[in-house]
């Protein structure tokens, strides 16, 4: 049986960076991951953004949190070799209830001192980004607004953790929980893992691992949202990060220039059903089409390349209803970032972390961390830990001068796979052979871009199935498109 | 750098023909680049017959007819490169290719780009629901049936009432599969008749005209759609573990966007074949690039002879020529003079009209229109 000081359940980008800062500490650790990848769940569909923080109340721990990542985000992204967008953003409103809301976000922003944060006139918004309709009366900016690949940051963290010494333990899916003499039990099917401590980061299902250790008093009650994704030939409409908020409807537009060069917008919000998890909704998507109208009227929506939806996991305290069983949740839900501690054992959940989730992931990670070192009590700090995670290489970031080099000493590197994005073989094999390595068609996507450009992956995918194939010695019809069931190629006599 | 007079991107029908016609009118530095292993593009994955009838006067299938070129470039003696993308066109001519020999900079007094079309994704229609896996473009089902030997599924249906799709709905047929519908948005089938009577009806294939799919199910692989009449609204829950979409086709003309100076098109860059815009036959397509290599080729020696421009009209009787040596096996191409037509040179394809003038219609103020043969 294997021994560790912490266990992290979940590989989101939570788990990611909470393993990640738990080797600032002389621990051993593990994350526990029940898919065959990393950041497959909400980590993979969201809006992207690291947010300047004026959106939260002053003073609380999630403004101070967001002020500070945001105003850092920049120096964690060189350190991971992460691509780091820190383009800035503009709010803009149409109307008098807007105007309202930017004038308040912005006495929030100061309080919660957001650097750089000022209120531009109908002619200085369109000064920044011409294409905003003219009839915008109020714009907000922040210089400190910027964008991230979510998945990429989620697993450059998981590659630091494990390059300091961390083990990511795929496909263990944990089963049971069960309290022993030192901590804990962790039993994952077959599998079981003796923990001093235990940090739950398992996202949607996060209070159903919590319910395995204490009653539950809190609940997540998702909803959906959709997204569209326009090509990079869309993607000089828009030079900043676009917040709209609306006059008469409850949840305004984003616009995001990513930093592959597209445009996402969205989310919409909508209801979702559990069997529907990751659907996108008719609904939605008009109403997404119908704010495009009102806030960037000229923006070439035949662009559209995909749509996509994505699962918020709003956490609600509950009570047990004493007749049906049933949780009822209670009030309007939780809107702080809910960090639960159990007791007596060192066991910390974070549970229904959303927006701004993705800004604070490495906060959350190094607050998590101290907390439970603080419980585990007495524990060194490691001298050894190596902050700095050696970044892929990218061959669209080199000069002619260095790809052709790098061609020179690996010819693979020459042999491009994915047309659209211009990815090379070599860099597919590279996120295939890293630790913890792509073995899917999806992992791939996610480490290298490949197949997400304007074919969609219609060139590319049979190649990449091939080479994945070929590295995981692995004939081709055991390659998923992303989880265990999505097969692309069918097995002899039936699959 | 390297240096080249006419350099052609793509070594499938288009790049071969310009390629051999650019050889022929006299150019004697010519690279054909092509990013596959080998020539051909996609008609070595066109495993099923109807080519080379108007060109060859006989009825091939893809790989006959690419063979039939790939003979010609093998006895020519102008350089190809296989394994080998063009990464980057640039406004000086300057083109910069990626293969496993190196990256190679290139310089070019002409360009012909003949990339090819891509397939139009799924994502970009409002289709709803989850997006599992199961789901091809129908090139690319037909590119893992017919070259990787691949089973990809076997309860069919099929989006969209274009060639590909229909084609690959029949060869679905052949290998044992159900097919269940092919669905048209449209009133009418999307593609030629002529597959959609050898496609589809000889072989019981069902169209629905003016359905389309609303909902996509399945979490993991494909589990069903939802298939919505576009006449009354009502719906239907079709189960299937396979979706092909043959939604429609689009120019692969980034490079020349990339080279255009905003929407002008620099005077040493050609297009032909599909990367111009989609064709129906690949007979036209040969013809055309014939056709355009022979203009490239002027273009290159007007260069060498500063002040002998060439005139206004002239594109048209240089289209009217024919180089009998080109096409030994069968000359075929009509003498008659068309009267609208329009300009290949560029992504704008504008609308040509013949007057007095000569060629009337293109708005980039080219003044040697390519005019595309139809």
């Amino acid at each position: 049986m294997s021994c560790y000081d912490v266990i992290v359940i979940g590989g989101g980008l939570l788990g990611c960076f909470a393993a990640r800062n738990l080797m600032r500490y002389k621990l051993k650790i593990a994350l526990l991951e029940r898919r065959e990848d990393l950041c497959t769940g909400i980590s993979r569909a969201n809006t992207a953004i690291v947010y300047s923080g004026y959106d939260m109340k002053p003073g609380t721990l999630k403004a101070k949190m967001c002020v500070k990542a945001a105003q850092e985000f920049s120096a964690l992204c060189a350190e991971l070799g992460v691509r780091y967008s820190p383009c800035g953003s503009i709010m803009v409103c149409f109307g008098p209830r807007g105007a309202q809301m930017l004038r308040q976000k912005y006495e929030q922003g100061l309080e919660s001192g957001v650097r750089g944060i000022k209120l531009l006139t109908p002619q200085e918004v369109l000064q920044l980004e011409p294409n905003i309709s003219p009839q915008v009366v109020l714009g907000l900016y922040t210089p400190d607004t910027g964008t991230v690949i979510p998945w990429e940051l989620g697993i450059a963290a998981a590659e630091n953790a494990l390059q300091n010494g961390a083990d990511i333990l795929l496909n263990t899916e944990v089963t049971d929980i069960v309290p022993s003499e030192n901590g804990f039990k962790v039993h994952c099917g077959s599998q079981t893992f003796e923990t001093r401590g235990i940090i739950n980061c398992a996202g949607l299902l996060a209070a159903e691992i919590l319910e395995k250790v204490s009653s539950p008093k809190v609940r997540i009650f998702p909803s959906g949202g959709d997204y569209l994704i326009l090509d990079t030939k869309a993607g000089g409409y828009i030079s900043h990060v676009i917040f709209h908020e609306p006059e008469h409807k409850d949840k305004g537009l984003t616009l995001v220039p990513t930093v592959d060069g597209n445009i996402l917008i969205g989310p919409s919000e909508v209801p979702v059903e559990e069997k529907n998890f990751f659907a996108t909704t008719g609904e939605g998507l008009a109403t997404l089409r119908s704010l495009v109208a009102e806030v960037i009227p000229s923006l070439p929506l035949e662009h559209v390349i995909r749509s996509f939806g994505t699962v918020r996991p709003n956490p609600y305290w509950v009570h047990q209803d004493p007749l049906s069983g049933r949780y009822v949740p209670e009030d309007k839900g939780i809107s702080s970032f809910t960090i639960l501690e159990s007791t007596p054992r060192p066991f910390l959940s974070l549970i229904g972390i959303k927006t701004p989730g993705l800004t604070c992931a490495n906060e959350l990670g190094i607050y998590v961390a101290d907390k439970m070192a603080a419980l585990l009590g007495k524990v060194p700090p490691n001298p050894a830990f190596n902050p700095r995670r050696p970044a892929p290489l990218r061959l669209n970031d080199l000069s002619w001068t260095e790809r052709a080099k790098v061609i020179k000493e690996n010819p693979l590197y020459g042999k491009i796979v994915c047309r659209c994005r211009k990815i090379s073989e070599g860099e597919i094999i590279d996120s295939i052979r890293r630790q913890p390595g792509a073995v899917t068609v999806d992992g791939v996507k996610r480490r290298t871009g490949s197949g997400t450009g304007r074919c969609q992956g219609s060139f590319c995918t049979q190649r990449i199935i091939e080479i994945l194939a070929r590295e995981l010695g692995c004939s081709p019809a055991e390659i998923y498109k992303d989880s265990k069931g999505s097969y692309l190629i069918c097995k002899e006599g039936g699959s | 750098m390297l240096e080249y007079e006419i350099v052609v991107i793509g070594g499938g029908p288009a790049g071969m023909a310009a390629a051999l016609s650019a050889r022929n009118s006299g150019i004697s530095r010519v690279l054909l680049v092509e990013r596959a292993e080998v020539l051909g593009g996609i008609l070595n994955q066109c495993l099923h017959l109807g080519f080379g009838l108007t060109y060859f006067g006989e009825e091939l299938n893809g790989p006959q007819y690419a063979a039939r070129f790939i003979k010609r470039i093998e006895q020519s003696d102008f350089k190809v490169l296989t394994s080998t993308t063009a990464i980057s066109l640039q406004g000086d001519g300057k083109v910069i290719l990626s293969g496993s020999c190196g990256l190679l900079e290139i310089k070019a007094q002409a360009v012909i780009l003949a990339s090819g079309c891509r397939e139009r994704p799924i994502g970009s229609l409002p289709v709803t629901g989850t997006r599992p896996a199961g789901i091809y473009t129908a090139g690319m089902a037909q590119k893992m049936v017919n070259l990787g030997g691949y089973d990809i599924g076997s309860k069919i249906v099929i989006l969209g009432s274009g060639d590909v799709g229909m084609i690959v709905a029949r060869r679905m047929v052949l290998l044992g599969k159900e097919v269940i519908a092919v669905i048209e948005k449209e009133a009418v089938c999307g593609g030629l008749l002529r597959n959609q009577i050898q496609c589809l009806e000889h072989y019981g294939i069902p169209l629905w005209t003016r359905y389309t799919i609303s909902r996509i199910h399945g979490q993991k692989r494909i589990s069903a759609v939802t298939v919505q009449n576009l006449e009354n609204g009502r719906e239907k829950y079709i189960e299937c573990d396979t979706l092909i979409t043959s939604i429609g086709l689009i120019p692969e003309q980034e490079l020349a966007e990339e080279a255009a100076d905003g929407d002008v098109i620099p005077p040493w860059l050609f297009l032909c074949g599909n990367a111009c815009y989609v064709h129906d036959l690949v007979d036209d397509v040969t013809r055309e690039a014939e056709y355009v290599g022979r203009k490239a080729a002027e273009f290159v020696k007007t260069l060498k002879q500063p002040g002998s421009r060439m005139l206004e009209g002239d594109a048209y009787s240089a289209h009217q020529e024919q180089a009998p040596e080109e096409n030994p096996e069968k000359a075929s191409l009509s003498q008659e003079k068309p009267q609208n037509t329009f300009c290949i040179a560029c992504p704008k394809t504008c609308k040509l009209t013949y007057t007095s003038q000569g060629w009337e219609g293109a708005i980039c103020g080219r003044k040697d229109p390519v005019i595309a043969v139809r």
